[in-house]
């Protein structure tokens, strides 16, 4: 196995790294920039927790190799919002009462600006259908839905503002 | 015992309107309702959270979740061959009431909710299965399968592979 150097933007920072060919990007993460929002939990791309957006889109972090990501922009939960300042999506998640544990609520987030970020209105099918891959064992599907509407009417508000 | 322990009862119930169709035992949960005596409730919604994740949870218990063990090994042991209930599983309606109380030895009238909301479902949803098509179900998950089984067996053409 060879290691090899790649360059990416990571959360608005160029950056590089040295990858061995079987290292998934939940792992490049983890150990190489210590970003701990993406955590694997099926491995399987089955649950959604390791969701990351490459080049804009959700992909599962455990399935998606971690040399794909040279020359592509990756965005983590740790890039939402400011210093002092939540995303919208996150203010509504916890004004909801959007989860219970946290450990799938990265995966969701992310998702649920991926929806937002196409789909600025989304209808409750819209919702769900976005976000049928991730999974919640503390069950916590109806505050989501109520959560990611919430988000919705934040942002509309903003860009009123 | 810590003298800062709460003891307390959990009491709770659970009411479900289902729908089924009798060719295929195909169960939908329309309507679940989760009523549950928490004390005090601290913050209510985090209390109802907690009642509506654990009735939700206990559905998925209910209806589809079951570990096969081959000798002692699970042989389901991921997210692919043994489904957690996901967000399209959630019933049409979920309604979650926090039965207003005060518990006398628990923190401002308070005490846990944890799993409550998982006692009334497996049975309400089991009660309301009987109450629309006459077949009684003492076995979980209760899975499609199961109902058309019962169904067949009720009709009196028990399916062949059975006894």
């Amino acid at each position: 196995m060879s290691a090899r150097t790649i360059r990416f933007t990571l959360n608005g920072r160029a950056v590089s790294a040295e990858v061995e060919p079987h290292h998934n990007l939940v792992e490049l993460l983890q150990t190489q920039f210590g970003l701990a929002g993406a955590r694997e939990s099926c491995g399987q791309g089955l649950c959604g927790c390791c969701t990351v957006l490459v080049d804009g889109a959700p992909v599962s972090g455990c399935l998606f190799l971690a040399t794909f990501v040279d020359g592509a922009e990756v965005a983590t939960v740790e890039h939402l919002g400011g210093l002092n300042t939540l995303d919208p999506v996150q203010e509504a998640f916890i004004e909801c009462g959007a989860f219970q544990c946290g450990y799938c609520t990265p995966g969701f987030v992310l998702m649920a600006k991926s929806l937002l970020s196409r789909h600025p209105e989304p209808s409750d099918e819209q919702i769900k259908d976005y976000l049928s891959g991730n999974l919640c064992r503390c069950a916590a599907y109806p505050e989501i839905i109520h959560a990611v509407k919430l988000a919705a009417r934040k942002n509309k508000a903003g860009r009123a503002g | 015992m810590t003298p800062n322990a709460t003891p307390f009862w959990m009491v709770a119930g659970a009411g479900a309107e289902v729908e089924i169709d009798t060719e295929t035992g195909h169960l939908s949960v329309l309507r679940l309702v989760n009523a549950a005596d928490v004390g005090t409730p601290i913050n209510p919604t985090i209390v109802e959270t907690q009642l509506s994740g654990a009735a939700l949870m206990q559905l998925g218990f209910t209806l589809f979740e079951k570990m096969h063990i081959d000798r002692g090994q699970v042989t389901n042991a991921s997210l692919a061959d043994y489904k957690i209930p996901g967000i399209h599983d959630v019933p049409p309606a979920v309604e979650n009431v926090a039965v207003d109380a005060y518990q006398s030895n628990g923190p401002f009238g308070a005490k846990g909710v944890g799993e409550l909301g998982t006692f009334g479902v497996s049975p309400a949803i089991a009660n309301a299965i009987e109450d629309a098509v006459g077949v009684r179900l003492t076995e979980l998950p209760l899975t499609p399968e199961a109902v058309f089984r019962a169904l067949r067996a009720k009709a009196d053409k028990p399916l062949g592979d059975e006894q």
